[in-house]
C-alpha cells in the first residue's frame, strides 16, 4: 500500500487508501464517519439492511492499527450513526472495539449523528481537538486553516475512457483537508456539490481511494454527472 | 444505503444471504450464464462436429457481434483506467504550470 504525503500549514501527513489520515510526527491516525450500527439503526425504523456493518468497518478500523499503530486515533464524529449507536454493539464488535480503545488513545470528535459522547467504549469525547497547528472537527468551518475534518462523505467521479469512475475520495488544499467516510454503509457526497465547494472556492485536489494507493487529481477534473449506466 | 456496499458487506460476512442469490440469478439472466453454457458442452461432449467453413455461418452472426461486448469491470480494473487517467492529467497539467508540481 502505497500513502500519499500532503503538506499542511507546516505538518507533513500522509494520506492512506483506505481512507485515513496518518500524522507521522504525532503518531496520530484519523479516521471520519464509522457511522457504526447505521444498519440496525434503519432496521429498528423497519428498513431490514444485513446487520454486518459495523464488523467490516472494525476490520477497516484493525488494518489500519495493525499498519500505523498509532498512539492516538481521531475519530471524526458520526463515529455511531446515533445515540444509542454504542447500545447496540453486538458483544463481540463491542469486545473488539474496547480492544483497540484500550491499545490506542482514542478520541471521540463529537458528529451531528453523535452529539453524546460514547459510553462505555473507552477513549475521550470532545467538540474538537486540537494539537499543534492542526485543528480536528467533524464539519469543515469556512476560513479555518491546518483543519481535518469529515462529515461530508466526499466522493468524486473522474472521466476515463468515455466512461466515469466513481470512488469515495479526500478533497485536500494548503488548509485544509476532507476525509472519506470509513463506515461501511456510508454514502457519498459529489465533491462538486455546493456544500463542499464553497469550501475550496481556489479548487484544490482530490484523491481517489484505490485498492494499493490513491489516485491524484485537480479538484476540477471532477465531474458533476451521474456515472453512466453499465453497458 | 446503495446496494454495492450491502454486497460488499454480505459478501464477507453472510455469503449465502438470500439478496446475492438472486443477484446471481439476475446475473445469469442478463449476463452470459457460464453454468448453463457449461452444461450445455458437457450435454454435447462427443457430438460436435467441427466444420470451417468459406464464410461465416448466418447462425454464428449474433455470437460474433457479442464477442467483447459483455465486459463487468471490478474495482481493479477501474484502478487501471484511474492510473491512466492520472498521468494523462499529469502530463497535461505539468506544462501550464510550468513543471512545478
Amino acid at each position: 500500500v502505497t500513502l500519499a504525503p500532503l503538506h499542511l500549514v507546516g505538518e507533513r501527513l500522509m494520506l492512506d487508501p483506505a481512507g485515513a489520515l496518518v500524522w507521522p510526527a504525532q503518531r496520530l491516525l484519523a479516521v471520519a464517519d464509522l457511522h457504526f450500527e447505521k444498519g440496525s439503526a434503519a432496521a429498528s425504523r423497519g428498513s431490514l439492511l444485513p446487520p454486518w456493518d459495523t464488523r467490516v468497518t472494525l476490520d477497516r478500523l484493525a488494518a489500519l492499527l495493525r499498519r500505523h499503530a498509532p498512539r492516538t486515533v481521531v475519530a471524526l464524529g458520526d463515529s455511531f450513526h446515533d445515540a444509542a449507536g454504542a447500545s447496540r454493539l453486538l458483544a463481540a464488535d463491542a469486545a473488539r472495539l474496547a480492544a483497540m480503545t484500550a491499545a490506542a488513545d482514542f478520541v471521540w470528535v463529537l458528529g451531528n449523528h453523535d452529539p453524546a459522547p460514547p459510553e462505555g467504549i473507552g477513549g475521550i469525547s470532545t467538540p474538537e481537538w486540537r494539537a499543534g497547528p492542526l485543528v480536528f472537527r467533524h464539519q469543515a468551518v469556512a476560513g479555518a486553516a491546518g483543519e481535518i475534518s469529515g462529515h461530508f462523505h466526499p466522493k468524486a467521479q473522474v472521466p476515463v475512457r468515455g466512461t466515469l469512475v466513481s470512488r469515495a475520495c479526500f478533497v485536500a488544499d494548503a488548509r485544509r483537508v476532507l476525509l472519506p467516510a470509513l463506515g461501511a454503509y456510508t454514502g457519498g457526497l459529489d465533491v462538486r456539490d455546493a456544500a463542499i465547494a464553497r469550501l475550496f472556492p481556489r479548487g484544490g485536489r482530490i484523491f481517489l481511494l484505490g485498492r494499493e494507493r490513491l489516485f491524484s487529481f485537480a479538484y476540477a477534473a471532477a465531474r458533476s454527472l451521474p456515472p453512466a449506466p453499465p453497458r | 444505503v446503495n446496494s454495492d456496499l450491502i454486497y460488499d458487506v454480505l459478501r464477507r460476512h453472510q455469503p449465502d444471504h438470500i439478496l446475492l442469490r438472486a443477484t446471481r440469478a439476475d446475473a445469469a439472466g442478463g449476463l452470459t450464464d457460464v453454468g448453463r453454457i457449461a452444461a450445455l458442452l458437457a450435454r454435447v461432449r462427443g457430438r460436435v462436429r467441427h466444420r470451417v467453413l468459406s464464410r461465416v455461418s448466418p447462425l454464428a452472426v449474433p455470437v460474433l457481434l457479442e464477442i467483447g461486448r459483455e465486459s463487468v469491470r471490478g474495482e481493479e480494473g477501474e484502478d487501471l483506467l484511474l492510473e491512466e487517467a492520472e498521468l494523462v492529467a499529469e502530463a497535461m497539467d505539468a506544462p501550464r504550470q510550468g513543471w512545478l508540481l
